[in-house]
């Protein structure tokens, strides 16, 4: 009997790890993963001849990983094992509460002096300028919602970054929203649980901030008709640690704008009469239907009587609060540095801009390494 | 080839094992050494050269030592192809993991400009070439026969289960078995339980404590506190414990796949009451190689105290060397013969009176300090992390320091009873137990399941491709 058992056990196992090998092989590629939300490494048979410089290794390990057969479940089952055995945070996520998701930024990423070059640069850019600039830091979504953090868990010193741009900065004008966006998170839902990105509730809060600032007065948020365009939206950070049960976040867009004409580097989008692009909603990133992602410059064109103009240099928070500055300019102009690479200073002084804005998560602003751009 | 990837698990292994299986007899050593050749060379196209060198090498020598010894000459001709042996394979190794290493030294002491080779370490080269030194030391001693065969000593040398991170196997532990051995499913499935559970210390352990680990040394000093520090110490020591055992039973396991029976390396070593002790619990095969081969033919203990104290800081200095090229491994070693010499002189019976609770605190105190050692290859980064350990120039605690030890306490718990051997002889005893009661085979296909499951677990942290590193790269 126990030799019986030997055979099948010893048999069993080399046969279940060589079929799991066969599947690598004889499955259709997959060059995507939704649920991770980037791109696979597939089988490049071409790279055989690439033996000795160790690079067809490399491939087919790489291959092997994201080509295993029902990769989701594996990766899911992964986190499931993780979270069973008291970790809160993986890979760089945080699992909060209430089924949130943070991104885990220490003190330790924010080191050194970028953020305070970066607010340098900002300042040297303001002085420079004719035009008035205004500093906008989204804050993190972990700092606001402190509360749904997991216990004890660490958040970068935040205080800290918006003091140092309160004292650091004279010639910027600087708009913390860090109370507004406090007391607009008791009552509505102002982050995506699953994506690092403030939710429409979120932008319009950083919206009558601003207007409240520049002395505008602010559209309530029902004259934008805001409807539930997806129940079905989660985010980058979910796909950081995806699980079995986390539910999905519902996704928002403001309806009402003013009839516009958006041109993306240049060229007129596809998108008509709207700054949307709706394949996205079908897609993983939903995030992606403002303008069908980041581009190095995007001008949007409305049918405004006011002659106003206005300049954002962002990162992709911004593209969530435009869609309500579209009722107070008849220009906007974004620039995203990540992308862009033409000179700001020349197209400042030719733009006529009634107004520039810095438009940056906290955590990104103080990261970003493009920001020197400003200058060129 | 690293055994804790899908490559391994789901392509090569169950390749080479079908095939080894299919092949007669006779030819299953050869089929072993082209197994083990692609397997080396899967990493390392180019220092395949090297290897296959360094076998045919010991292979001659071998037999111009039996030569010679058949002649009557040992003493003179023997001993020149043993000393050309021993030069030719430390040659060889100090060549590929010292030279940069002198270079910077007399770069540095001399203020001279020698430019750095910037050689990669052939991978397994520290333990392959104290494998065929094993060889020629016992060829000439008569411990062993010499290999006639050169494709049996090939796969002697070369065989992949072991060639990249030992266990150090003696040609002596193995010569029976080249030449015959038998092949049991017993032994097969024992084996592959084996591998199994190598595989989960090194994927479901090592891996994730070492990440705990990576993160904490990486963090500035303002989110460093003692509590933190002291935690990343302890991960650490988890982690080198889980990734070398765990690759150890691994390569146990293999082998017994092929029908081999390799020395065990690790048995418990955390569990040890003193250091001396300890030493003799972790990487046996190694602190085994040196006794036979350094220690005792210095004169070990026989020749008087002082001479012992000389030997011992010999033993220890090139025990330290060995495991890596850089100033922390000789401070490690010397930190170990510091502590071994102190033990075995001055407070051997004091230590014995301790209550046995702190004999280990003492004990698992200074090994963790000193894998603190073995971590920082940068001096001053090594003095920075002993002071947070000790609290200087950061807090006792913080709140970081606070979610960590909360977010891990689970899992640590987990690593402290793995690193026991009260929960494995208790499994035992249960097993046993079943055994009697309902039959061997509830038994056996009891812990299957359990291996099975951790295959599976395995499998899934693999795949989702988090850390997992190879600590062995540079020996």
């Amino acid at each position: 009997m126990k030799h019986k058992s030997d055979c099948i056990f010893f048999w069993g196992i080399v046969a279940l790890l060589g079929i799991f090998g066969v599947f690598l092989f004889c499955m259709p590629q997959k060059s995507f993963s939704e649920t991770e939300n980037r791109c696979l490494a597939t089988f490049q048979k071409e790279s055989i001849s690439e033996f000795f410089d160790v690079s067809f290794q490399d491939n087919l390990a790489n291959m092997a990983n994201d080509q295993f057969i029902g990769r989701d479940i594996w990766v899911k089952l992964s986190v499931t094992l993780q979270r069973a055995i008291g970790f809160h945070d993986i890979g760089g996520t945080y699992l909060g509460k209430d089924g949130y998701y943070f991104e885990r930024i220490l003190d330790s990423q924010l080191s050194g002096n970028r953020y305070q070059n970066n607010l340098h640069f900002l300042e040297q850019f303001s002085e420079k300028s004719q035009t008035k600039v205004t500093f906008l830091p989204v804050p993190s979504a972990g700092i606001i919602l402190s509360e749904k953090l997991p216990t004890n868990a660490v958040l970068y010193n935040a205080k800290k970054l918006y003091g140092q741009a309160e004292n650091g900065l004279k010639n910027t004008l600087f708009l913390d929203i860090r109370a507004d966006m406090s007391k607009s998170s008791k009552t509505k839902q102002v982050y995506f649980k699953t994506d690092h990105h403030w939710t429409m509730e979120g932008a319009y809060v950083g919206y009558t901030a601003w207007c409240k600032m520049h002395k505008i007065q602010p559209k309530a948020l029902e004259c934008f008709s805001p409807s539930q365009k997806s129940n079905a939206f989660f985010g980058t950070l979910y796909s950081k640690a995806p699980t079995f049960c986390a539910k999905p976040d519902s996704f928002m867009l403001p309806m009402k704008l003013s009839k516009s004409e958006t041109y993306i580097n240049g060229k007129k989008s596809p998108y008509k009469n709207s700054i949307y692009d709706w394949s996205k909603l079908k897609a993983k990133d939903k995030y992606g239907v403002y303008f069908g992602g980041n581009y190095g410059r995007i001008d949007i064109h409305t049918k405004h009587a006011c002659k106003k103009k206005l300049l954002i240099i962002k990162d992709s928070f911004a593209n969530s609060i435009v869609p309500f500055f579209m009722e107070h300019y008849q220009t906007i102009t974004m620039l995203d540095f990540r992308y862009y690479q033409d000179s700001v200073m020349e197209l400042v002084k030719s733009g006529q801009f009634d107004e520039i804005l810095i438009l940056y998560e906290m955590s990104n602003f103080a990261r970003d390494t493009n920001f020197f751009k400003i200058l060129k | 080839m690293v055994f804790s990837s899908i490559v391994f698990l789901c392509i090569f292994l169950p390749i080479v094992i079908i095939l080894y299986y299919l092949c007669p007899l006779k030819f299953r050593n050869f089929f072993l050494l082209l197994a083990s050749l692609f397997f080396y060379a899967w990493g390392e196209p180019k220092y395949i050269i090297i290897m296959l060198f360094s076998t045919v090498f010991d292979y001659c020598n071998g037999r111009l030592i039996a030569y010679s010894i058949l002649k009557g000459k040992k003493n003179t001709w023997g001993r020149l192809v043993l000393a050309i042996s021993v030069v030719g394979n430390l040659g060889i190794l100090c060549f590929f993991k010292y030279t940069d290493f002198l270079l910077s030294v007399v770069n540095s002491v001399a203020g001279s400009g020698f430019s750095l080779l910037g050689l990669a370490l052939p991978i397994g080269i520290s333990f392959y070439t104290f494998q065929t030194m094993s060889y020629t030391i016992d060829v000439y001693r008569g411990n062993v026969k010499p290999q006639t065969n050169l494709i049996s000593f090939g796969m002697y040398v070369c065989m992949f289960p072991q060639l990249i991170a030992g266990p150090i196997v003696r040609y002596s532990h193995v010569e029976h078995e080249i030449n015959t051995r038998e092949h049991s499913f017993a032994l097969c499935a024992d084996g592959m339980q084996r591998f199994l559970l190598g595989l989960g210390k090194k994927v479901l352990l090592a891996n994730q404590i070492g990440a705990l680990w990576d993160e904490i040394s990486n963090l500035q000093i303002s989110d460093m506190s003692a509590a933190l520090a002291w935690l990343g110490a302890i991960s650490y020591t988890f982690q080198l414990y889980f990734d070398f055992s765990g690759y150890s039973d691994m390569a146990i396991g293999l082998g017994e796949m092929f029908g081999f029976h390799f020395p065990e390396n690790f048995h418990y070593p955390y569990e040890s009451k003193s250091i001396t002790e300890f030493w003799r619990r972790w990487h046996m095969t190694l602190s085994g190689w040196f006794r036979e081969y350094v220690y005792i033919p210095l004169g070990g203990s026989r020749k008087g105290p002082v001479r012992q104290v000389l030997n011992l800081f010999l033993v220890w200095f090139l025990t330290g060397l060995w495991h890596g090229a850089g100033w922390n491994f000789i401070l490690w070693g010397m930190y170990f013969f510091v502590l071994l010499t102190v033990e075995k002189f001055f407070f051997p019976k004091w230590l014995q009176k301790l209550p046995s609770l702190l004999q280990h605190l003492y004990t698992l105190f200074f090994i963790t300090i000193s894998w603190v050692i073995f971590a920082c290859d940068d001096l001053g980064r090594l003095k920075n992390y002993l002071k947070m350990l000790f609290g200087i120039g950061v807090p006792a605690s913080n709140r970081l320091a606070q979610y960590e030890w909360t977010t891990h306490a689970i899992f640590l718990f987990i690593l402290a009873v793995a690193s026991f051997s009260l929960a494995t002889t208790l499994a035992r005893k249960i097993l046993k137990k079943i055994a009697t009661h309902a039959g061997e085979t509830v038994s056996f296909w009891l812990k299957c399941t359990w291996c099975l499951a951790i295959l599976v677990l395995s499998i899934a942290m693999l795949i989702s491709g988090s850390y997992n590193p190879f600590l062995y790269f540079r020996f």
